[in-house]
């Protein structure tokens, strides 16, 4: 066997028996009651030393071996763009629990309404516009947003009359939606 | 997950500088168990670290400004690390009916637009993401410069009822680990972890659990999933400590303060991430550490605090915007507040992702 084989094997063995005492302390840890936030303590101080210790590494081999690892994924073909309005659909938007939406045109522009509630306030009825950007039909950027003031629960839409949406909420009553304005107003 | 393994160690063996240097920071790491005497500090604070709210497909362009931004902000100077959350949609599966823990088949909505609603995207193409964000950072400016530690956090949500189940929590903590592992290969500084907006308004606390168990149970030691939803417990200062089967969000939801314990710190893997975007979040989650103390004889420690103020100054409709928090507040008031030793690594703002019309389609 070549010395720089048996070296390798040598230090490899040696590292392999201290990063298992490493994994086996750090299981200690774990399993022992109350650890848990030294567990975390001893992560970071790790990873700490690691940061520290870390050397320059190429831009171009970052890129090499990056893209080594990504999934082979086919490219992405959004479905024909439809109008009207559609349930069973949730928000690319945080803090809505949806209850249905209207797409359409607005001024040339691709648009999604929400109707529902704020997720964090059950009864707070809120309206949310996404504008869909043209080249890809996909990303979105929120437009513009309306509330109900008096708080009597989750907004759904009826009908539309562009650019009037029919709006009625939980307890019964019945809105109007203006697209243009933003602006929700009791019928 | 064996065939994983197998093709990493092929190319562990390819690069036998770069096997030595992760295990040399391996036997470091054995060495510093020392500082396990020592309390963990709150660092001192810098400037805000930014999380987005990611869209698909988003133009490479804007992933790569961002990227480079969160390396060479000012931010970059501390000594604490850098927290970047990439928040992506509700947890489902490809297709409902969906039990495995296939990377390929289970994934969230992805905030992409499909006729109305937003359209699956699988862990595969979210893991691709994240690797496009690693580079952009890893190699902003051109060549590397050492630059503090980064934690990249990819999130998920409960938001479907129904869509969320304990084989996408276990195809989550896959992806995590495999990022994680590519991310310390090739550079140290690295480090990716799984994030759970869980909201106690969207899917029921039995669905959210499972969810949560599937990422925590596959974890291995020193893996953490950060938790940063509301906890809808009440938000009363005036209030007594929180019982155990107190409820917390609405009704049916099934969420107790012990509920919001074991998805925020009870699992083995989780650790809290606070959402403290107002006064009301800072006095829940105050009082939940108080609970976990009480209750289970542990101060709960944060790993970061989490704030909004970017979503709500782009893109306003969320309840939470009033009254809130700027980062450095919320860092320096769950820092003040919290018993213990809170740890509080750092902070980072949640907003949406910048679109520019520029570049490539990720």
């Amino acid at each position: 066997m070549k010395l720089k084989n048996k070296v390798f094997i040598t230090t490899a063995l040696g590292l392999l028996l201290a990063t298992a005492g490493t994994g086996l302390a750090l299981t200690s840890l774990a399993s022992s009651n109350g650890d848990k936030n030294q567990l975390l303590n001893a992560r970071e101080a790790a990873r700490d030393l690691a940061t520290a210790q870390a050397p320059a590494r190429d831009a171009n081999e970052i890129r090499k071996l990056l893209d080594s690892y990504k999934y082979p994924i086919p490219e992405y073909s959004p479905p024909p763009w439809t109008t009207g309005l559609f349930e069973g659909v949730d928000a690319p938007v945080h803090g809505l629990k949806v209850t249905n939406a209207w797409q359409g045109v607005l001024s040339g522009v691709k648009v999604t309404a929400y109707a529902g509630v704020d997720s964090e306030d059950l009864k707070t009825g809120r309206i949310v516009i996404i504008s869909i950007d043209a080249p890809h039909e996909l990303a979105t950027l929120v437009e513009g947003y309306a509330v109900d003031p008096e708080a009597l629960g989750a907004l759904r839409f009826l009908s539309s009359d562009q650019p009037i949406l029919r709006v009625a909420r939980a307890d019964g009553a019945t809105f109007t939606f203006d697209l243009s304005t933003r602006t929700l107003t009791r019928s | 997950m064996s065939q994983r393994r197998e093709g990493d160690a092929r190319t562990i063996g390819g690069d036998v500088r770069r096997f030595l240097l992760l295990a040399l920071v391996l036997v470091s790491a054995q060495a510093s168990l020392t500082y396990l005497a020592t309390p963990a500090n709150a660092y001192t604070l810098g400037h805000a670290n930014r999380s987005f709210y990611v869209y698909q497909p988003m133009p490479l362009a804007a992933l790569q400004a961002q990227a480079c931004a969160v390396k060479t902000g000012s931010q970059s100077t501390r000594s604490a690390g850098q927290y970047v959350i990439l928040q992506f949609g509700a947890a489902r599966a490809a297709n409902t009916g969906v039990t495995a823990a296939s990377t390929a088949e289970q994934g969230a909505t992805g905030y992409r637009k499909v006729n109305g609603s937003s359209a699956f995207m699988s862990y595969q193409e979210m893991a691709n993401i994240a690797v496009n964000f690693l580079e952009d950072w890893l190699t902003c400016g051109g060549n590397y410069d050492r630059v503090p530690k980064l934690h990249l956090i990819i999130g998920v949500s409960n938001d479907i009822p129904n869509g969320v189940s304990r084989a996408n929590g276990q195809a989550l903590q896959e992806i995590i680990q495999r990022l994680d592992f590519i991310g310390t290969l090739i550079d140290q500084t690295v480090f990716v972890e799984g994030g759970f907006d869980f909201e106690v308004g969207y899917a029921p606390y039995s669905q959210t659990l499972a969810e949560a168990q599937g990422f925590s149970d596959a974890a291995q030691t020193g893996d953490i999933y950060n938790y940063y939803g509301n906890n809808g417990c009440a938000s009363s200062t005036s209030l007594p400590a929180y019982t155990a089967t107190q409820p917390c969000g609405p009704t049916g939801g099934g969420y107790t303060t012990e509920g919001i314990y074991t998805l925020a710190y009870g699992l083995r893997a989780a650790y809290p991430l606070p959402q403290v975007y107002n006064q009301s979040n800072l006095t829940q989650w105050t009082k939940i550490q108080q609970y976990s103390y009480t209750a289970h004889g542990l101060y709960m420690t944060f790993i970061a605090s989490l704030s909004e103020n970017d979503g709500c100054e782009n893109g306003t409709y969320d309840s939470t915007c009033a009254g809130r928090f700027s980062p450095d507040d919320t860092w320096s008031r769950l820092s003040s507040a919290v018993a213990g030793d809170p740890y509080i690594d750092g902070e980072t703002d949640i907003g949406p992702l910048p679109y520019v019309a520029a570049g490539g389609v990720i």
